[in-house]
């Protein structure tokens, strides 16, 4: 490979095992970060050879477009044999459009990517929730791949002097238009790298249950989590969504409040330390993968364990 | 308003699916349904149209049993359906399936909304919205949680992005795909099934379409699948605990850090 890039909306984290893992993949090559963020960011990965600064909020759904239609240009002019995205809500939009508009193959959600014969990606992407792992390879270039966050581990140094070069803001019009941010979450800490999870499911019945599940893990200064279902619910972000299709974690002590245990679910936590479920059906797949069963309902355990803390005053 | 609905059929149960070796086909021995998230869209469809007049096509590209699915939609308020079935169109990657469905959508002329489940539950990649966009020079709004039409201002599109819901007025033609939390879709009353027998069915090839053979399927696929194997999660053997004190301390102390990992 002559060049890879990582598409990063900021510096954290999940954008820097990424960055780290295209410079494993570019093997000595030219690897560079291409930077979505009103600010930029010079602290990378040691084997980041450059950065292309988008100055724009990958937060906002109206840059997609504007941000798919200048890592294209820049793709074209440069001719990147690779571009991996994080699967956050920015890579998930602006991979698919990039890879249409240059007419090449696209990966989504990968788990393992590494480089096989003839300089061509290895993807390995779970399918059928988690039942199946596909093998796929790419016969175009650039190769775009979107990789699920936490599947890679974070880089142990950083160099602080990464060259950036500002890209100009091309055509600026757009036919979305902003109304209004209805913020509904805090940012979310980043769940890879949590030692303790504490996971909330549609068990919690209400984003009511939720943010006092997270208000919880806030006072013993742990991480949360969310099943699908209760982001698809409305009770969470997606930030905070585990498996398949959101953040796959390995902490130390896994606790699932409410959560049945889709096998999408499990694909991205069943490698926890010790798993705890907390579920009125002792029979819920996720019992299977669990350490520890509690048959209770979850939000009668969450009050009693609000108590308890308090009674402790931790 | 034109809208088209993009609908795809899945295997009801998608984990219980088998791969069949033999045909390199997904879809084996199970019973055909509409894409949970394109019955959303579909609903979105029909009461944006109930509203402001219009009309809905439903597109599927599918082996032959998806007629049935788009016969479902035609029950459940559909105008016309759309058809896109060809041999040669079997083993398509994101890239080429998308291609394939821009060239229908666009046969008769450009709608004003397009339409989709945010992602399929079989093979769960979310592209299509995204890709057609691309290919068809319109914006996508992937995860749409609301839409509304009115004359005054226009389609406004509530959907996430990582952290937020951002409330969108977009021009048309557009791609949007949408959260199955959107609506609950109406399941096909009797006399809606009746009607259907009446309404349009369109089956298409890629030659209609104007779709060249080294364009479709697999050939037209810029991604080779060389490998599926099983996957697997640890199964562990759980101790059930009782709801008392003495369990919620366990908890508390293994939470504070006091407590041994078991």
């Amino acid at each position: 490979m002559k060049e890879i890039w990582a598409v990063a909306v900021d510096a954290g984290d999940a954008a820097q095992s990424l960055a780290a893992k295209a410079v494993e993949l570019c093997a000595g090559s030219s690897c560079r970060v291409v930077l979505v963020h009103p600010c930029v960011e010079n602290s990378w990965p040691q084997g980041v050879t450059g950065i292309y600064h988008i100055p724009l909020d990958a937060e906002l759904i109206p840059n997609y477009e504007k941000a798919a239609k200048m890592i294209s240009a820049l793709a074209r002019s440069h001719r990147p044999n690779a571009i991996l995205f994080s699967a956050n809500a920015f890579g998930r939009a602006v991979a698919p459009w990039v890879a249409a508009a240059m007419k090449t193959g696209i990966t989504a959600d990968c788990t393992e990517v590494r480089m096989g014969e003839e300089g061509r990606l290895i993807q390995k992407r779970p399918t059928f929730g988690g039942r199946r792992i596909a093998t796929i390879q790419t016969k175009t270039e650039p190769c775009i791949v979107t990789v699920r966050s936490g599947v890679f581990p974070k880089p142990q140094t950083l160099v602080c002097d990464v060259r950036a070069e500002k890209i100009r803001l091309g055509d600026t019009e757009s036919s979305v238009q902003l109304l209004e941010r209805i913020i509904n979450f805090e940012p979310f800490r980043s769940l890879a790298e949590e030692d303790v999870i504490l996971a909330g499911g549609l068990g919690l019945g209400s984003r009511e249950n939720f943010q006092r599940l997270a208000a919880l893990a806030e006072r013993i200064g742990v991480g949360v989590g969310a099943s699908r279902g209760a982001v698809a619910a409305g009770y969470a972000p997606y930030a905070a969504q585990i498996g398949q299709t959101g953040v796959t974690v390995r902490p130390r002590i896994y606790v699932a409040f409410g959560i049945s245990g889709q096998v999408q679910h499990l694909s991205g936590m069943s490698g926890a330390g010790s798993i705890i479920a907390i579920n009125t059906d002792p029979n819920a797949p996720i019992t299977k993968v669990s350490d520890y069963v509690l048959k209770e309902d979850c939000v009668k355990i969450l009050q009693l364990l609000e108590q308890q803390m308090s009674s402790q005053g931790s | 308003m034109e809208i088209t609905v993009l609908v795809k059929m899945v295997a009801k149960v998608s984990y219980d699916v088998v791969w069949d070796e033999k045909s390199q086909d997904r879809l084996s021995g199970d019973q055909k349904v509409i894409n949970p998230a394109d019955a959303n869209a579909l609903e979105a469809a029909l009461r944006i149209r109930d509203a402001a007049g219009g009309s809905v096509t439903v597109v599927s590209m599918g082996p032959p049993a998806a007629e049935s699915i788009l016969r479902e939609c035609l029950a459940r308020g559909a105008d016309r359906a759309v058809h896109l079935c060809d041999t040669c169109l079997a083993g398509a990657d994101t890239l080429a399936t998308a291609r394939a469905l821009s060239a229908a959508v666009q046969k008769n002329g450009m709608p004003q909304l397009i339409l989709c489940g945010r992602r399929a539950i079989d093979s769960e990649t979310g592209h299509i919205g995204a890709q057609m966009a691309a290919m068809l020079g319109v914006p996508c709004i992937p995860n749409a949680i609301e839409i509304t039409f009115s004359e005054g201002l226009g389609l406004t599109v509530s959907a996430l992005s990582e952290h937020e819901t951002q409330r969108l007025r977009v021009d048309r033609p557009v791609v949007v795909t949408v959260c199955n939390f959107i609506n609950h879709p109406h399941q096909p009353t009797i006399s809606g099934m009746r009607a259907a027998k009446k309404k349009l069915f369109c089956r298409t090839t890629a030659e209609e379409l104007g779709l060249p053979p080294e364009v479709c399927g697999g050939n037209g696929s810029p991604t080779v699948v060389r490998a599926v194997e099983q996957g697997a999660f640890p199964q562990r053997r759980a101790r059930y605990l009782a709801g008392d004190e003495e369990s919620i301390q366990f908890l508390c102390d293994l939470l504070t850090g006091k407590g041994r990992t078991p």
